[in-house]
């Protein structure tokens, strides 16, 4: 359902170019749980962002779900997010102001739910992810594996075919950390596509593929045993 | 998904208190201010339009060619005027009203006698030009016949209670009774003449002298015009110059006499004739006060977009966010400017309330009944309402479009968004113009008060203390003034005292012809001059303490002076062009009130008086000559010595009770008058000093806003320099300094637009002051200081705090 030939992302700042991503072709599977690895500054997150919809390539073109979206308007690419796609970040980007039950219940609004339903859908995927009590808390008020489970809730509460994770446990102890990968494989097994950035082996090993990143190309296993990374 | 922008915009504006606010306070505040002023400039634009005929409803009025060459206008025109231009023009006019008022005359029935103001009188069609409402009585033929009166419900209920005027009869001035044949309401406010009864013409028909009734220099009525529908007045207009010739003064007179046209809904804001039956207000202040009113708007809406903009770094992540899980730009932009909308509408309600309680003051001193009628006055209230969006949109709208346009990989990257180089600019920009707009606002202030200060305290060139002035009222009371002045002057409070034909301080109209041996030819090449004519006794120039150029005053040991002495004032030489003005001979004329009418007057110049303004300083001094009459005489001038006044007063009451026991004793003093004259441009300037005062508290409001922002986000660096060694005071300078530089900046901008206002409308006072550099200068320390002040509290509160507190806070 992903397809990315040759792509290719440059950063433009006032001297430099950086090529965050240099010509990466790359296939994903409906139902496929890929975990994405590679040092600082490789281009994961620009991957992700990619996939996303949020950024876009400079170069190659980039299919989903069989549709060439490089030239889809914001709207279209506001659509494609709001059907398809949800997103956890390493800093869960929860809204403080708001409490639990509202920023779950956020990429609802936008869609032409009801009230009830949405209310429906929010408490489904609270009661789910266990923090159905904290519904009424602010994000400040929970700890960080807590406000995680905020994020994932709010990133599949309008069942998203994929979901994107941005160094999920990144700033989670390792406790929390395994909890939070409970939830994504299980996620896995009820049919969502997975697509994960992480600087932890244990945690790409959930993933039923991993993919190498460097200077913003993939590279084979073995490569990867020359460049003694892994 | 509208309830949940209303969710969010509540919470936000819960949760952002400071920010809610200062930018509902601002936004009610310049609200408030704006209903009034919009209250203020409907009433003013609503003046004479409640005339069912008001868009064919003129006045006309008359432009006498003076000796500088200009054409002066007044509007008193000849009685004759109104039945000729209805003969002449038959067919092209519908109506022709002549009214001649208003007067103050003694009405009595039964024992019941009091002075009443705002009588005239008015030809039989008055009802049928006008919309004046009757209560009572037939409009078509109330005043058709001689002595018949139409009154307004005040004076019916004064006189006759509950019981029916209709009918009745009343006594005016001791002579003539007049049957009551209407009652009128009230005329309303918004009117440029206020008449509380109309007595018919026909009775003047009877009572005025012969060349009252014929004569082309005399009368003293306005004359209106009803045009038939469809007609164009300017077509008619341009036809009064042949009328001139061929029915009025002669051949040749359309070159020193016009009649003209103007609209009677014109006359309130338009119109500063001579004789202007009322004071009037003046479209400039109208114009001036909308643009007050639009400036605060623009300082409140300028302080929303100022701290939307500087929270964004706040809601960058927000933005981002929503966008994440497929939010439309459009929908973001929505929310945005629900929240505004929320905001102005908050500040709306909140707005009218602080209206409703500032209108009793507002009407104090703009001297209005103004009321904001919810149910009567929908259309003002849905303007309110309509212009409560419309700032929200306003307001809104750039904030909206700004943080909409976030790319959410740029601001979700973990760092606090950046708030944005340009949007920093443009903050500066916008903090710039409002204080370009408050320092505008404060040199304005002190220009304007400069003015009338200097207005007030120029002299009039002779003194006005401690003068009493009242009007004889009639003959009897003249022929006895040389015996009542001996008894008055037996009190030792009364220094002095005289009588003119004229009141001082109101305007002159006796002009008169006069032949001057030397003088030169004027302008058009004759020998005779039109001069402005005041007539006293021997004590005129001595009660004023007017000073002598040249030559002398009256004086009563010298038979001669009352019979043969001209007076003549600097500028009246200067126009007869005279070098050698004493001994001159004069030949003119005066009015005898035993026979009521002109009398030659021949005589020699026996003194020149330095020039004073008899008339207010509106005008300038006009050429004036003055000589004696024993019966010309209508006012009395009393001059008290200063102490006693409450007592001395007593007695000249009592004293002309003994000599015309059933008049009624009216007096002013002169002072009092004079500030009077003033009053209604001291009001203007009350008014808009508030104003600009609440511009400037609204554009205060959003600098203390924005610096508690800067602050805030300055923390971290204020931190850093206090670790490096940096002083509170340092600190604090350093966090003052960006806003003085700013003002500076302001002041700039802002000095050439105040001059360049002032200046034009200065333009329009006769005698003026020079904008002094002062203002300028004195408006910008007051620019800084107030910046300064605001500024700095929060400056000194973050340079105060902990700086291990404050780093460790990032
Ligand atoms: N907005 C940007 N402007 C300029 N350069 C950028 C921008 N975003 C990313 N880059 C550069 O592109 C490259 C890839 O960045 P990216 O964020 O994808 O790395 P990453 O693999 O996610 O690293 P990390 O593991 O540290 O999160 C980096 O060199 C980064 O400096
Ligand atoms: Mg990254």
């Amino acid at each position: 359902m992903i397809d990315l030939k040759e792509v290719v992302k440059i950063y433009q700042t006032d001297e430099v170019e950086t090529f965050a991503l240099n010509k990466l072709s790359l296939k994903i599977d409906q139902g496929e749980f890929t975990s994405i690895m590679g040092p600082s500054g490789c281009g994961k997150s620009t991957l992700l962002n990619i996939i996303g919809l949020i950024d876009m390539p400079t170069e190659g073109t980039y299919q989903f779900d069989g549709k060439i979206v490089n030239q889809f308007g914001e709207k279209q690419k506001a659509d494609v997010r709001k059907e398809n796609i949800g997103f956890v970040f390493q800093n869960f980007n929860l809204l403080d102001e708001l409490p639990v039950y509202d920023n779950v219940e956020l990429p609802l609004i936008y869609t032409s739910l009801s009230a009830k339903e949405r209310k429906e859908k929010v408490l489904n995927v609270l009661s789910k992810l266990d923090i159905i009590h904290r519904k009424k808390h602010l994000p400040k008020q929970l700890s960080g594996g807590q406000q995680q489970r905020v994020a994932i809730a709010r990133a599949i509460v309008n069942h998203p075919k994929i979901l994107l994770a941005d160094e999920p446990t990144g700033n989670l102890d390792s406790e929390n950390g395994k909890e939070v990968m409970k939830i994504l494989t299980d996620l896995n097994e009820e049919g969502t596509t997975i697509v994960m950035v992480t600087h932890s082996a244990r945690d790409a090993n959930y993933g039923s593929k991993i993919i190498h990143l460097f200077d913003g190309k993939m590279i084979t296993e073995n490569i990867l045993k020359n460049l003694n990374y892994v | 998904m509208f309830k949940n922008y209303l969710k969010v915009a509540f919470t936000n504006l819960w949760n952002h208190k400071v920010f809610s606010f200062i930018n509902i306070l601002g936004l009610t505040v310049g609200m408030a201010a704006c209903f009034l002023i919009l209250l203020f400039v409907q009433d003013e634009l609503s003046y004479d339009q409640y005339h069912e005929k008001a868009d064919r409803l003129y006045r006309v009025f008359v432009e006498y060619k003076n000796q500088e060459g200009e054409f002066v206008g007044g509007v008193i025109t000849p009685y004759i005027l109104g039945p000729t231009l209805a003969s002449v023009f038959e067919g092209e006019v519908e109506r022709v009203i002549r009214i001649d008022g208003p007067f103050s005359y003694q009405i009595e029935k039964g024992d019941k006698k009091f002075p009443q103001e705002g009588l005239a009188l008015a030809d039989a069609d008055v009802f049928d030009a006008f919309s004046f409402k009757l209560i009572a009585g037939d409009p078509k033929t109330a005043l058709v016949e001689p002595f018949t009166m139409v009154i307004d419900k005040t004076i019916a209920e004064k006189f006759f209670g509950k019981e029916d005027p209709i009918g009745e009869s009343l006594l005016i001035e001791e002579e003539f009774e007049v049957k009551i044949t209407g009652i009128i309401d009230e005329i309303p406010e918004n009117s440029h003449a206020h008449f509380h009864g109309f007595v018919s013409m026909a009775s003047g028909e009877q009572i005025y002298s012969e060349r009252v009734k014929t004569q082309w220099g005399e009368g003293s009525q306005s004359t209106y015009l009803v045009l038939p529908k469809g007609a164009n007045a300017e077509k008619f207009e341009a036809k009064l110059p042949d009328f001139v010739e061929n029915h009025t003064f002669g051949e040749g007179a359309s070159a020193f006499v016009r009649y003209r046209l103007q609209k009677v809904t014109d006359i309130h804001l338009h119109s500063h004739l001579r004789g202007e039956l009322e004071a009037n207000g003046d479209i400039d202040y109208i114009y001036i006060f909308s643009g007050v009113a639009l400036v605060i708007m623009l300082i409140a809406c300028i302080n929303y977009m100022n701290l939307s903009t500087a929270r964004s770094s706040e809601r960058a992540k927000e933005v981002g966010l929503r966008k994440v899980v497929g939010a439309y730009r459009s929908q973001i932009i929505t929310q945005f400017l629900s929240e505004s909308i929320l905001l102005t509408l908050i500040a709306f309600i909140l707005a009218i309330l602080c209206a409703e309680i500032a209108l009793p003051v507002f009407n104090e001193i703009a001297q209005k009944e103004l009321e904001i009628n919810y149910l009567e006055n929908f259309f003002v209230v849905t303007v309110f309402l309509g212009i409560a969006i419309v700032i929200g949109i306003v307001a809104g709208s750039y904030p909206a479009f700004f943080l909409s346009s976030f790319q959410p990989v740029k601001v979700l990257k973990g760092s606090k968004g950046s708030s944005g180089g340009k949007s920093v600019v443009l903050r500066k920009v916008l903090v710039i113009l409002q204080f370009a707009i408050s320092i505008t606002l404060i040199i304005s202030t002190i220009v304007i008060s400069e003015q009338l200060n200097y207005l007030r305290n120029k002299k009039l060139g002779i003194n006005t203390d401690h003068i009493v002035i009242s009007n004889f009222q009639d003959t009897t009371l003249v022929n006895k003034f040389p015996v009542l002045k001996r008894e008055l002057l037996k009190n030792p409070d009364i220094k002095s005292i005289t009588a003119t034909n004229k009141r001082m301080t109101r305007n002159l109209s006796s002009n008169l012809g006069y032949k001057i041996e030397g003088a030169e030819p004027n302008p058009q090449g004759q020998d005779n001059y039109t001069i402005t004519t005041v007539t006293s006794d021997h004590d005129f120039f001595k009660t004023y303490e007017a000073e002598f150029v040249m030559g002398r005053d009256f004086d009563e040991t010298i038979p001669s002076d009352a019979r043969e002495g001209f007076i003549f004032n600097e500028s009246a030489i200067k126009l007869l062009g005279l070098e050698d003005p004493i001994g001159k001979e004069v030949e003119s004329a005066t009015f005898d009130m035993e026979i009521m009418d002109f009398v030659p007057k021949k005589g020699k110049i026996i003194g020149v008086v330095k020039d004073f303004h008899f008339e207010s300083l509106d005008y300038t001094i006009s050429p004036v000559g003055f000589h004696i009459s024993d019966n010309w005489l209508n006012w009395m001038s009393i001059k008290l010595a200063g102490n006693n006044i409450p007592e001395t007063v007593q007695y000249i009451e009592s004293t002309i009770k003994s000599f015309a026991p059933t008049r009624p004793f009216n007096y002013t003093f002169l002072d009092e008058d004079i500030n009077q004259l003033y009053q209604g441009q001291e009001r203007v300037m009350i008014i808009f000093r508030y104003f600009a005062g609440l511009a400037i508290i609204i554009a205060c409001l959003g600098i203390f806003g924005l610096s508690s922002f800067t602050a805030e986000r300055k923390t971290k660096e204020i931190g850093i320099r206090k670790v490096l060694g940096a002083s509170t005071s340092g600190v604090t300078i350093l966090l003052t300094r960006e806003f003085i530089k700013l003002v500076v900046v302001a002041a700039v901008i802002g000095w050439p637009i105040a001059y360049y206002f002032m200046d034009s409308w200065l333009t329009d006072f006769n005698y003026r002051i020079d904008i002094g550099f002062g203002a300028f200068i004195l408006a910008t320390f007051v620019a800084i200081f107030i910046a300064v002040f605001t500024v700095s509290s929060q400056a000194i509160k973050a340079a105060l705090t902990n700086p291990v507190k404050a780093l460790r806070y990032e």
